[in-house]
C-alpha cells in the first residue's frame, strides 16, 4: 500500500488540486466550444489549457521556460506544486519519476521547432528532460498504455515503491490536444459537438481535454490521518478488439472483482468510472459494474468537467477522486439526466455525502485495456 | 522464473530460440515473407501498421511456449501478462497518418489513427492469443534488461499469473529490432530468467 503525500492538476479549470476541485464542486466545467483552434478540422468542443497563463506561469515559476515544449512546461509546474506541497527533495537518489502520456510532444511531427531537437518527439525524452530539471538521477519510467496510462503509472509506482528500491515515486502525466489527435478522433466520429453527457440517453460521444497532474507516493507504514492511500490496481485485456470495448465489460469486470476481493461493495463509497459518453464505453461500464455487483454504489464521470484529458485522465480523477473522499463527499455527474445504459446506475445528481473509506477509479482503453483502482483513506 | 522461448526479429534476421531462422525472400516485403514462413493464415495481420506486424510475429513464434495455459469457457486466459517496451512508440504509424492531415490533402484516416498508440501492439496480441491478463506498454530510451527484469518480476511477484510475455519491440524508420521472451514462475525452461541471460537473448544474434 503506498499513500498520497502531495499532488497537483492543471486543467482547462485551474491550476492546484484544492483550486480545481473547489471550481468542481461549485459546478465549474472546462468544456467550451472552439471553432477555429486546430486548422481544418471541424469545429470542437473541448477543455483546453489557457496557453498565454500556461506560458505567464512558466514564466514567473520555471528557469529558462524558452527550452521547454508547451507540454513539458505543464508537466514542471505541475511536478513543482506537488513537490512543494510534499515538502520532498525531487533530486534524492531514493525517489523516481514515473511519466504517463499518449502522445507527449506530436505537435513537433506537423509543425517542428528549430529551439527542439529531433529526438524531443519521444516520450522518453520529455521524463528525462522534467526529472533532469529537478536533478533527479534515476532513469525514469515510462507508460504509453493508451487511456488507462495514469492507472498503469500509479500501478508501476506501487510496485517500483514496494519491491523497495525507491521510497517517493512522481507520478505525472500529461497530455496536450493537437491537429494530429483532434482530427483522428473526428475521423473516428467519436466526438460530441457539446459538453459531454455520461451515461445519459441522448449522449453524442466525448470531449477532448489537455492536463498535466501529479502524485507523489511513499510506502508510509504509519499514514498521516486523512491521508489516501492506493491499496489495489488491477489491469486487465478484453482481448477483443484494439479500438472498441468488450460488449461484456470482460476486462473491466475482471478488475472490478479483483479489487472488490479486498472489500465489499458496500464499503466502497463510490466509484469514479471512466465514462467517455461515447455509446459503447459508458454501457460496457454499466455492464461491468452490476457483473461485479456493484450496481448500488454511486458513479459519476468527470469528462464533463475535464473532458477526456488521455494520459492525463487516470491521474487527475484519481487525484479528484481522493480529495473527495478526505471531503466525504460524492460528487454529481453533471450532464447526466435519463439513463442511456442498459444496466441502471446509481448516478447522483447533486452532491452528497459520505462516511465510507473506499473508493475505486475505473480507466478503459484502446488496445482493450481496462485498469481499475481501489483507494482508501485512512483514519 | 524461467525462460520458456524467445525471439528476435530485426530487418535482416530471424531466430527462434537463439538458432536462426532461414527465410526465403520474395519480392513481397520482409515481415509478409516472415508471416509466409511462418504458415500463418490471420487476414488481420494484413490490415496492423508496421511495429505490429513485426511484434505480432515475434509473439508468433514464442506463444507455443504456454500452449498449456489454464483457459476459461470462452477461451481466455487470465494466466498470462504481457510486457512490451520500446524507443519510439508508434512514431513510424504517427507519420503515416500524419501524411493525412497535411493542408494540401486533409483526409485523416481512421484505419491509420487507430495505430497512433504503441499499445495496439499488446492489444493485438491479447486477441490474437486469447491473452485477458494485463498488459502494459513502457517506453525507454534503449533496451535496458535491467528494467525490462524488474517489470517481470514485480508483476510474477504482485499478481497470480504464470507467463509473461515481454520484450523489445521497436519499428521506426526502417529499422526493426524485436524481442519476444516467454517467461514462467516456477523452475522449468530453457534458462533462468536473469538480467544477464535477458541480455543475451537480446544481444546474441
Amino acid at each position: 500500500m503506498i499513500t498520497a503525500i502531495g499532488d497537483n492538476i492543471f486543467c482547462s479549470i485551474g491550476f492546484g488540486t484544492k483550486q480545481v476541485f473547489m471550481a468542481i464542486c461549485k459546478g465549474l466545467r472546462g468544456t467550451a466550444g472552439y471553432a477555429d483552434r486546430f486548422p481544418q478540422c471541424e469545429p470542437v468542443c473541448a477543455a483546453l489549457i489557457d496557453r498565454d497563463r500556461l506560458h505567464q506561469m512558466a514564466t514567473e515559476q520555471l528557469q529558462e521556460p524558452d527550452r521547454y515544449t508547451d507540454l513539458e512546461q505543464a508537466l514542471l509546474l505541475s511536478v513543482q506544486d506537488a513537490v512543494q506541497q510534499a515538502g520532498i527533495d525531487p533530486a534524492h537518489p531514493d525517489t523516481a519519476f514515473v511519466l504517463s502520456t499518449t502522445k507527449g510532444n506530436i505537435d513537433l511531427l506537423e509543425y517542428p521547432d528549430p529551439r527542439f531537437e529531433p529526438e524531443r518527439i519521444h516520450l522518453w525524452r520529455t521524463a528525462q528532460l522534467v526529472a533532469g530539471y529537478f536533478g533527479n538521477p534515476n532513469r525514469p519510467v515510462v507508460v504509453s498504455n493508451a487511456c488507462i496510462s495514469g492507472a498503469s503509472a500509479q500501478m508501476a509506482a506501487q510496485r517500483m515503491l514496494e519491491r523497495g528500491r525507491y521510497k517517493t515515486v512522481i507520478v505525472m502525466g500529461g497530455d496536450l490536444l493537437s491537429r494530429f489527435i483532434v482530427s483522428g478522433f473526428q475521423s473516428f466520429k467519436a466526438l460530441s459537438p457539446r459538453p459531454c453527457r455520461p451515461f445519459d440517453a441522448t449522449r453524442q460521444g466525448l470531449n477532448l481535454g489537455e492536463a498535466a497532474g501529479t502524485i507523489i507516493y511513499r510506502t508510509e507504514p504509519h499514514p498521516a490521518p486523512r491521508s489516501v492511500s492506493l491499496w489495489a490496481g488491477s489491469n486487465c485485456n478484453d482481448a477483443n478488439h484494439i479500438s472498441g470495448p468488450s460488449r461484456t465489460g470482460e476486462g473491466s469486470f475482471q478488475c472490478l472483482s479483483r479489487l472488490i476481493r479486498h472489500t465489499a461493495a458496500d464499503d466502497i463509497a463510490f466509484v469514479n468510472a471512466h465514462g467517455t459518453a461515447t455509446a459503447y464505453n459508458d454501457e460496457m461500464e454499466a455492464i461491468a459494474l452490476h457483473r461485479a455487483g456493484l450496481q448500488d454504489v454511486p458513479v459519476f464521470s468527470l469528462k464533463h468537467q475535464f473532458g477526456h484529458t488521455l494520459g492525463a485522465a487516470g491521474i487527475i480523477e484519481s487525484i479528484v477522486s481522493m480529495q473527495a473522499l478526505r471531503n466525504g463527499t460524492v460528487l454529481p455527474c453533471p450532464g447526466y439526466e435519463n439513463s442511456g445504459v442498459s444496466k441502471a446506475l446509481q448516478i447522483p445528481r447533486q452532491m452528497l455525502h459520505t462516511s465510507k473509506k473506499l473508493c475505486i477509479k475505473m480507466l478503459s482503453g484502446f488496445g482493450g485495456s481496462n485498469a481499475a483502482l481501489l483507494f482508501r483513506l485512512n483514519s | 522464473m524461467y525462460i520458456t522461448a524467445y525471439s528476435r526479429i530485426t530487418s535482416s534476421h530471424v531466430l527462434l530460440n537463439g538458432q536462426p531462422v532461414q527465410i526465403e525472400r520474395t519480392d513481397k516485403d520482409w515481415l509478409a515473407d516472415i508471416y509466409g514462413h511462418l504458415g500463418i493464415r490471420y487476414p488481420k495481420f494484413f490490415k496492423m501498421d508496421m511495429l505490429c506486424k513485426a511484434g505480432f510475429l515475434a509473439a508468433e513464434m514464442v506463444m507455443p511456449a504456454i500452449a498449456d495455459v489454464k483457459r476459461d469457457e470462452a477461451g481466455l486466459t487470465h494466466d498470462t501478462a504481457v510486457l512490451l517496451f520500446n524507443r519510439s512508440a508508434s512514431l513510424e504509424n504517427d507519420t503515416a497518418y500524419a501524411h493525412t492531415i497535411t493542408p494540401a490533402d486533409y483526409f485523416p484516416s481512421p484505419a491509420l489513427f487507430v495505430y497512433t498508440l504503441p499499445n495496439i501492439l499488446t492489444g493485438e496480441i491479447a486477441i490474437r492469443h486469447r491473452l485477458a491478463g494485463e498488459t502494459v506498454c513502457y517506453i525507454d530510451e534503449a533496451f535496458h534488461a535491467d528494467t525490462v527484469y524488474q517489470a517481470v518480476a514485480d508483476c510474477f511477484r504482485t499478481t497470480p499469473v504464470v507467463n509473461v510475455l515481454c520484450g523489445w519491440a521497436e519499428y521506426y524508420a526502417g529499422h526493426c529490432d524485436i524481442l519476444a521472451v516467454t517467461v514462467r514462475r516456477g523452475r522449468e525452461g530453457l534458462m533462468p530468467f536473469t538480467e544477464k541471460n535477458l541480455q543475451n537473448c537480446y544481444t546474441n544474434i
